[in-house]
């Protein structure tokens, strides 16, 4: 694998992680807290 | 998708506490549920789709479970307003199902009187019927179903029975309203009334709006008017009239109900022998469980035991996962070539993920043991034993029950605190709940008590846990109390708490949520923890120094999180903390658990060696530029009590947000709590070395 | 002079005692919801353990009440 290859694919995983996250806490979610707290999100 | 179909019926479930109102509601909706929020308010929204017994469309609401309509909680005001018709998006319910426990009608058809003053169709399931037959009752169906003018469905809903004939009493064409109602004295009556003629809505609904308004308290009663003077004005002068004639408006239709209720159960219940005052199993457990320093000293041994378990038990698994994990990372590090790419995989993904999915068995004993105390019936006994502790700091017994539900996660805990009825004791125990150490802080404690005392044997590092535990117990009691003498007082509520009878718990509902709350974790983990970690990674190593032969520790010490934690080092030097650690803070104030992700992939960067070390050995030779350990004991006791003590929860200032309607109250707990945990660990660590301790 | 008799209360009473609610105030804000629980006068309650708090039997339900609060309700001896 070439080092540009590398470089574009460690890339590619920050600003996908980072993507991830923004889009994750504009969504509204009933419980997003992951804690296991039970309280369940709307079902569609 | 299909379109869904039309709804024929929505009904309303209602009744006392642990009535089995969820397993009847459970057991007809299935898998079809949907939780949201009434709006405006915080309580929750239960509702599911059932098909009545001719492939009819229904919907069901769950109502809260409450003892009467009478309001004191913002539980019961959501019941009241639903059952009225008042809550904007929930239309008024076309039947309920007033669930009863048939061992216990004089009681529970107190409810069952005031949902048939609402003019809507009710129908009774008498759920437990079996237990009321051993009990030695014998309930005169027909004659109840005449008595109250309702159909009254026998049940036993944890076996299923009577599901059947309870679908096909909801399905029936037509529903009646019963004519059978307490007859309320004929002065109560007229006034009740006059007053109805002079509000606005649904014509059944304003009799009982009326009668609520009557025997409302004056505070509440201001609220409700919404500032309506003349409305007040009458109300007002209607209780004069009332008590001219000798009748007080609170008691009176209260009175008015039971007697209907006792005339109900005399000529339709029947006893045989012993009546129900003698004592029953759970009293005798009671006697122990309850008792002045027995109770403690049961409360003390469980808690013990479950911390014992938390270690002991664990350990291998924990073991399994993290030698999983160190295979993992040693065949992706030589399948890949050096460079960013095998940095980030290794560095970042598995060892970021992997560090926080190793306590996944011990985070699932804590629940296990939350569930059996909770099913059990336990819950309600550790509230009675913990309520002269509570009203020593101004609060109710019942906020324990929050609070101990914030070992598992502040937030079920916070939204546990809807049960309590005065506004400024609610929000003294949101504020102190995420001081309870939640699940998330176990990874952290377990990985600063294996570096602190690593030849230990479980029960002394059982006991170093606990104490953490009760050093979270101790500041939210301290707090506690300092809020109800300033920013939120009030009076110290009287106890008044129901101990349901204990039940042998569900196994398999347990486990169930066990699995629920493992498939939540891994997920968590392979989502945020992942992306977080990603991220962290990210930042540990970029930007790279320009010298090509900069050593690991440069590399480390010129990215953006080294500088960073080299920024706030000033301020966490006196707490003994170095900059390394300074990132690990910085980086769990998204989430507490990130902190051994983070420590984790520091020394994994730094280290670079091929092989993959345990984290604990890494960080027990971490050394200090003069040479000595950065995680001397003290340290480790200082950073425990750092995270015993801090807001570093992005979901829990979001809940309390949504809780107090405000971003006033979760501002400030996050301000209070920083600075308590600062204090804290300054106090541990500059104490310690004054003592003498390294 | 008339010998001054203390009130029995639901927290003065002993414990294990079958008891019958004598009275209980009616313009107060916490009576209030012991009335809605089955707190009436003439009801039946049986007082199962003491300390902090009182447990009462009270229609098959068993209910944890304050010393303060117990102090609200007034109850005479009852021989069944």
């Amino acid at each position: 694998m070439s080092a540009t290859v590398q470089q574009i694919l460690v890339g590619m995983a920050v600003i996908g992680a980072l993507l991830y996250l923004v889009l994750r806490a504009r969504k509204k979610k009933n419980c997003d807290s992951g804690c296991g707290c039970g309280t369940k999100k709307p079902l569609k | 998708m299909a379109e869904a179909p039309q709804i024929f019926r929505r009904i309303a479930i209602a009744g006392n506490p642990n009535t089995g109102k969820s397993t009847i509601f459970n057991a007809l909706t299935g898998l079809r549920q949907k939780v949201g929020n009434y709006p405006g308010v915080t309580v929750e929204k239960k509702t599911g789709r059932f098909f009545g017994s001719h492939g009819e469309a229904m919907e069901l609401l769950d109502l809260p479970g409450s003892y009467s309509l009478q309001v004191r909680s913002p539980d019961e005001a959501v019941s009241r307003d639903v059952l009225l018709g008042r809550v904007p998006g929930t239309p008024r319910p076309d039947a309920i199902i007033a669930v009863l426990d048939a061992s216990n009608l004089d009681r529970h058809l107190y409810l069952v009187a005031q949902f048939l003053e609402l003019d809507i169709p009710v129908i009774v399931a008498l759920n437990m019927v079996d237990v009321a037959e051993k009990r030695g009752l014998t309930i005169d169906l027909l004659g109840l179903k005449n008595s109250l003018g309702v159909p009254v469905i026998p049940m036993v809903a944890s076996r299923g029975q009577g599901l059947i004939e309870l679908k096909q009493a909801l399905s029936r064409a037509t529903l009646q309203v019963s004519d059978q109602r307490a007859q309320l004295p004929i002065v109560l009556e007229r006034e009740v009334a006059a007053l109805s003629r002079m509000l606005k809505g649904h014509a059944g609904s304003v009799r009982s709006e009326a009668m609520l308004l009557l025997s409302l308290e004056d505070d509440r009663l201001a609220a409700e008017a919404k500032g309506d003077s003349t409305l007040l004005t009458e109300i007002h002068a209607a209780r004069e009239r009332l008590k001219l004639s000798g009748l007080d408006p609170i008691a009176a239709p209260v009175d008015a109900r039971y007697a209907w209720v006792s005339e109900v159960c005399a000529s339709t219940v029947h006893r045989q022998g012993e009546d129900s005052h003698g004592l029953t199993f759970s009293d005798h457990i009671d006697q122990i469980l309850t008792h002045k320093l027995w109770g403690w000293l049961a409360f003390v041994g469980m808690m013990a035991l479950m911390f014992v378990c938390i270690f002991v038990v664990a350990q291998a698994p924990m073991d399994w996962i993290r030698a999983a994990m160190q295979a993992v990372a040693k065949w992706t590090g030589a399948h890949l070539p050096p460079g960013d790419l095998r940095s980030l995989v290794v560095d970042g993904v598995i060892v970021g993920v992997g560090n926080v999915v190793v306590f996944l068995p011990q985070i699932l004993i804590l629940f296990f043991f939350l569930g059996l105390l909770e099913d059990s019936g336990y819950m309600a006994r550790a509230a009675f034993i913990m309520d002269r502790l509570m009203s020593r700091v101004g609060l109710h017994g019942k906020s324990f029950v929050p609070l101990l539900s914030s070992f598992a996660c502040a937030i079920p805990g916070i939204m546990a605190t809807r049960t309590i009825e005065n506004r400024n004791d609610r929000f003294v125990t949101i504020l102190v709940a995420p001081l309870m150490s939640c699940s998330a802080r176990l990874p952290v404690y377990a990985i600063m008590i294996a570096l602190l005392m690593p030849a230990s044997n479980v029960w002394s590092k059982a006991g170093v846990m606990l104490c953490m535990y009760l050093i979270g117990v101790i500041a939210a009691f301290v707090m506690a109390g300092l809020f109800k003498k300033t920013i939120l007082r009030s009076e110290t509520p009287m106890l008044l708490l129901e101990l349901p009878p204990y039940r042998a718990p569900v196994f398999r509902g347990i486990v169930q949520r066990m699995w629920e709350r493992a498939v939540v974790f891994i997920r968590r983990a392979g989502t945020v923890i992942l992306a977080l970690s990603v991220l962290l990674w990210a930042l540990l190593s970029f930007p790279k120094p320009t010298e090509p032969d900069a050593t690991q520790s440069e590399i480390l010490s010129h990215s953006i999180g080294g500088r960073m934690g080299h920024a706030i080092e000033p301020v966490i030097a006196p707490l003994g903390y170095d900059w390394k650690i300074g990132i690990g803070l910085v980086a769990s104030f998204a989430a507490r658990e990130v902190f051994v992700s983070t420590m984790g992939q520091i020394y994994n960067i730094e280290d670079a060696k091929e092989d993959n070390e345990d984290l604990r050995t890494q960080m027990r030779d971490e050394r200090r530029a003069d040479g000595t350990p950065v995680f001397t004991p003290l340290t480790c006791l200082s950073i425990m009590v750092f995270y015993v003590l801090a807001m570093q929860c992005l979901s829990t200032v979001a809940i309390v947000r949504r809780e107090t309607n405000s971003w006033r109250w979760p501002l400030f707990q996050i301000a209070y709590m920083t600075a308590l945990a600062w204090i804290g660990a300054f106090v541990v660590y500059q104490g310690g070395h004054l003592l003498g301790f390294r | 002079m008339l010998p001054v008799v203390p009130k029995l209360t639901l927290s003065t009473a002993k414990c294990g005692e079958k008891l019958r609610v004598r009275h209980i105030c009616p313009n107060c804000p916490h009576c209030a919801r012991l009335r809605e629980l089955g707190f009436r006068d003439h009801v039946v309650v049986k007082k199962i353990a003491d300390g902090a708090a009182v447990i009462c039997l009270l229609m098959g339900t068993r209910l944890a009440l304050g010393r303060e609060l117990c102090d609200h309700v007034e109850v005479e001896r009852f021989a069944a």
